[in-house]
């Protein structure tokens, strides 16, 4: 069985998040956050079935305040430590306290779509094409 | 160096920690449990406490849980007595043996029958010197009629009869309920990213929501003033709510909550106490002595 891959805590608060560059933003007059779309991927051969039944070719989701605010900070060169550290600052949190907040935005970005996490790798660790 | 400022109040113990030191993990039980503390570069300390009636043999605990913790030298030696540097910092006996194996520090408290014990990351000697040892020095008793506590950015003394009931610590959000002996309760809450958490309301609209979401019938919700911070004073009831509780159960109409909103903290604080008919509620100055007006 394949085994999850664990990290370290400082490989953790060295990752990037990443948003996923294909994600659309719309702003409604009437919200105080943005809509995002994310476009789904589906096999060619469910194209005419798509169009048929009117499935959607895009998920969209309408984050939180406190969710966007994370979101609009990822940037995809700030590590996940000065993510911390720049959301503590403002609202005087905790190292911990925005730790723990963060990990769950960017858990619930990833799980939708919106956001990717890299880990930097040593050289000889990473994948090969 | 990193000094000793921030004051923790906990089960038998009072004593300062470095500012950056957080606590990520806790017991509730007052007969025996630890609290430990992390900072953004790992694991730095734990205090743990248990019950011992006589005065416990130290030096024979540090060297078995050093043996039980692993043997890092190259011989894979036991440890002995033998092998520790000891020094007394205030009730405790310190002792370590290298740099980069974990450093203990003993105390037995006879009045309360317990020991305190605790274990630090690593020690090396500026971190004995300029941490460690103030840590150990700054420590006082937490026992007698009344108790202290501080822990998570709440601050606060209740008398002894009460008992920790629940603990939920969140990110910015904590939670502490205490009963007492006579089933008075007090409820302690603090929140963080205040501008979030009302979202625009006003303070005694958001906390007259509050409150009902809590299963309490705030009966008047008003204005004041808390140490010069803005906050509201609410009276409220609370009935039982559940199966034949709601008939024969708890009718408690002498609820008292308090919330304050301290803008130079970023934060919002609650107290909310209810307790059977007759039974008195600790004075709020009492609670908090340091919002005295």
């Amino acid at each position: 069985m394949k085994q999850k891959q664990t990290f370290d805590l400082d490989q953790q608060l060295a990752s990037i998040p990443m948003r996923n560059a294909r994600v659309t933003a719309k702003v409604r007059a009437s919200d105080t956050t943005p809509i995002l779309e994310v476009p789904l991927r589906r096999p060619a051969w469910m194209t005419p079935l798509r169009k048929l039944l009117g499935m959607p070719d895009c998920r969209r989701f309408q984050l939180d305040p406190a969710g966007q605010q994370v979101y609009d900070r990822i940037d995809g060169r700030k590590s996940f430590e000065n993510l911390i550290d720049e959301f503590a600052a403002p609202y005087k949190l905790t190292f911990f306290e925005s730790r723990g907040l963060l990990m769950v935005h960017i858990r619930n970005l990833m799980k939708n779509g919106l956001v990717v996490v890299g880990i930097r790798c040593p050289p000889e660790s990473a994948p090969k094409h | 160096m990193n000094p000793v400022t921030q004051a923790v109040a906990w089960h038998h113990a009072r004593f300062r920690v470095p500012e950056d030191w957080e606590i990520t993990s806790y017991s509730i039980e007052r007969r025996e449990g630890r609290l430990e503390f992390s900072t953004r570069r790992g694991f730095q300390g734990l205090i743990s406490w248990e019950s011992c009636k006589g005065a416990p043999d130290s030096e024979s605990m540090m060297t078995s849980f050093l043996n039980r913790t692993g043997r890092p030298d190259a011989t894979r030696r036991a440890v002995g007595p033998g092998d520790l540097t000891t020094q007394r910092a205030g009730r405790f006996l310190l002792g370590h043996r290298k740099a980069d194996q974990p450093c203990q520090a003993i105390a037995h408290l006879p009045e309360e029958q317990k020991i305190l014990r605790w274990v630090f990351a690593a020690a090396s000697p500026q971190l004995v010197r300029d941490t460690f040892i103030p840590i150990l020095e700054s420590f006082k008793p937490n026992n007698g009629p009344v108790l202290d506590y501080a822990v998570y950015g709440l601050r606060f003394r209740l008398p002894a009869s009460y008992t920790l009931e629940k603990m939920t610590v969140l990110p910015a959000d904590v939670t502490l309920v205490f009963e007492s002996d006579c089933k008075t309760r007090a409820t302690f809450r603090r929140w963080g990213l205040p501008d979030l958490v009302l979202g625009g309301r006003s303070l005694e609209t958001f906390y007259a929501t509050f409150l009902r979401t809590q299963a309490c019938l705030p009966s008047s919700v008003q204005l004041a003033s808390i140490a010069g911070m803005d906050a509201v004073v609410a009276r409220y009831e609370q009935h039982g709510e559940h199966h034949l509780d709601r008939f024969m159960g708890r009718h408690w109409t002498n609820g008292e909550a308090r919330l304050w909103y301290d803008r130079a903290e970023e934060r919002l604080y609650a107290l909310e106490q209810i307790g059977p008919r007759n039974e008195p509620l600790p004075a709020f100055t009492d609670i908090h002595p340091h919002l005295q007006p």
